[in-house]
């Protein structure tokens, strides 16, 4: 059960602004939508760690050949940064700069 | 029908047209498409003069001319950065933002000789099923106006059945290309995860997301495929193998394959037209040699939750980045914290702020669903290592347990996540799979989806394309 008081914790942390209508939705919503997931939760909560394993199955990683390209370790420019300098409104240092917050001198929009 | 790309291209580097020639004609058409009451809205943005500046790029450079995709127009989902024209997500929060590089798919399409249209409608930030959770407006499915064209590449799905490009780029995260090809009536392409680089492609959940292929036949979207597959040293997760020809053997027939059939995948409520239809395709395949066998994944089920509880975490950490300071729109405030809270909360459409706050609430509250998440997701591939290792080629299923609904269904949202349960397993285990239309009901296509073992494309489109060529 997520409540009214969990939602704006959520969003506080999240920062996400959110209307009074749209707290009480994503409540309800949300409620919904974790009762869905009730069984993938009850496979966390059991004892799963002896049968399940999660390293020979995972699909993001080569651990055998083929595996992910790795770079040669030598340093070298950042080939973004010619890129930034012809495209970025203003670069400084290699770095976008961005616009002021209103909060740091800058002028509000 | 088959190896149409090739033959566009072919005709471009032989002087029979010119490749300006061509993509006028091509966006003559797409400018009919899109303007007027009966518009499909496949595209957010297209730019006539940008258009056929690339044409003329390709006419005047021989490497581009003699390219496999000569003057093929293609168009590119709006996550996908281009560096010629706006890159949305079609999130209020990205409206103007403008990339300063290509992705590497669209670098590849490119060198190849392809001709970018513009780019294509999506549910934001790729969050959905329909294409209706777009901040441009709904896109329609040319089949039937009054329907939805699937999601979230349905703009690119759309793109392609209405000929406004010969084929597109969409991406998927649990299903957004093959079951927007499915409601479309095209062909889709989940590659295997690690296949194609993700470089420029704005991400939603990095452990599941992949670019994939749409196209009017399975050869050519094996073509595009092979254009855009291989290692890119700006994705670390793209993997150094050498890529096959993925239409040496695509003419073979499927004479000799076997076939599984799940029993999971026939879900009760799977429309009876749906039904028939694999039902045929099952036959088809039987009479030309293939061998039938059913097959059981046992731990389908944990799919389509396990899925949810692993996405919504990745995507609320994967968003954090829209924080008004770097990317696109801001909302002023008096301190920054208020800033990022106004602008995020404006800028994001009612779906991605659900799906953040989710994610939110399981990383900081509810660790046994993360942890039931690892788990279900092993258990889901473990059954496809176990099936592949016992023999089958590939697996066959429908794409979805019904075709295309009505646009302003207005469907809860756990009703619309359910329109991805017949392809959500293969994300999860990263998987190559593929749609392709293996009938219709009252004007509105059917799809029909290959799954294979990772790494086994070359196998999944010879059986596609088997099926495909017995069904004309």
């Amino acid at each position: 059960m997520i409540d009214r008081a969990m939602v704006r914790h959520l969003a506080d942390a999240a920062r996400i602004d959110l209307a009074v209508e749209e707290v009480d939705r994503i409540a309800d919503q949300l409620t919904d939508i974790l009762d869905e997931l009730g069984v993938v939760r009850a496979l966390g909560e059991a004892d799963g760690a002896a049968t399940v394993d999660t390293v020979r199955s995972d699909t993001m990683h080569e651990v055998e050949p083929p595996m992910q390209p790795l770079r040669a370790d030598v340093p070298g420019a950042d080939a973004l940064i010619g890129t930034a300098a012809r495209f970025a409104p203003e670069v400084r240092d290699g770095f976008f700069t961005v616009p002021l917050l209103p909060s740091h001198g800058g002028d509000p929009a | 029908m088959s190896a149409r790309l090739a033959r566009l291209a072919a005709r471009v580097a032989s002087g029979e047209i010119t490749a300006e020639k061509r993509i006028r004609g091509t966006f003559d058409r797409l400018m009919t498409g899109e303007s007027g009451p009966d518009r499909v809205n496949a595209f957010i943005s297209f730019d006539y003069d940008t258009t056929v500046a690339q044409a003329k790029r390709v006419d005047a450079d021989p490497s581009l001319r003699t390219g496999v995709l000569a003057g093929v127009p293609i168009a590119v989902k709006d996550n996908i950065c281009t560096i010629d024209s706006p890159t949305t997500c079609a999130a209020r929060i990205m409206a103007n933002y403008r990339s300063p590089y290509d992705a590497t798919v669209v670098r590849r399409l490119r060198a190849a000789g392809a001709v970018i249209m513009g780019k294509t409608n999506m549910d934001e930030f790729a969050l959905g099923s329909s294409t209706e959770h777009s901040a441009f407006g709904a896109t329609r499915n040319p089949r039937n106006l009054e329907h939805v064209p699937g999601g979230s590449s349905g703009g690119s799905a759309a793109a392609v059945a209405a000929g406004f490009a010969e084929a597109s780029l969409g991406t998927e995260t649990s299903g957004s290309v093959r079951q927007p090809a499915s409601f479309c009536g095209v062909v889709g392409v989940r590659p295997t995860y690690g296949r194609v680089s993700r470089y420029g492609v704005i991400a939603f959940a990095s452990t599941l997301d992949q670019v994939g292929p749409m196209a009017q036949n399975v050869e050519d979207a094996a073509l595009m495929l092979q254009v855009i597959a291989g290692p890119d040293a700006y994705d670390a997760t793209t993997v150094d193998m050498e890529v096959p020809d993925f239409c040496a053997h695509i003419g073979d027939g499927l004479s000799g394959l076997v076939v599984g059939i799940p029993r999971e995948y026939q879900p009760e409520g799977m429309d009876p037209a749906v039904a028939r239809s694999f039902a045929e395709a099952i036959g088809v395949m039987r009479a030309r040699g293939a061998t039938i066998r059913d097959v059981s994944l046992p731990h389908t089920d944990l799919a389509l939750p396990t899925y949810h509880a692993i996405a919504s975490t990745e995507l609320s950490s994967n968003l954090a980045r829209f924080d008004g300071v770097r990317f696109g729109a801001r909302v002023d405030a008096a301190t920054p914290s208020g800033m990022q809270a106004l602008t995020r909360g404006r800028g994001f459409g009612a779906e991605t702020k659900r799906r953040i706050l989710m994610g939110t609430y399981i990383l900081s509250h509810d660790p046994a669903l993360l942890a039931g998440a690892a788990r279900g997701r092993a258990l889901v591939t473990q059954d496809f290592l176990d099936v592949f290792a016992a023999g089958i080629d590939v697996l066959f299923t429908p794409t979805t347990h019904a075709p295309a609904f009505k646009l302003g269904a207005q469907l809860e949202p756990y009703e619309m996540y359910m329109s991805d349960v017949l392809t959500v397993s293969a994300a999860l285990a990263g998987i190559p799979a593929i749609s392709i239309p293996i009938g219709a009901s009252h004007g509105l296509p059917i799809g029909g989806q290959f799954m294979a073992a990772k790494w086994a494309e070359p196998l999944m489109f010879r059986a596609a394309a088997g099926l495909e060529s017995a069904l004309l």
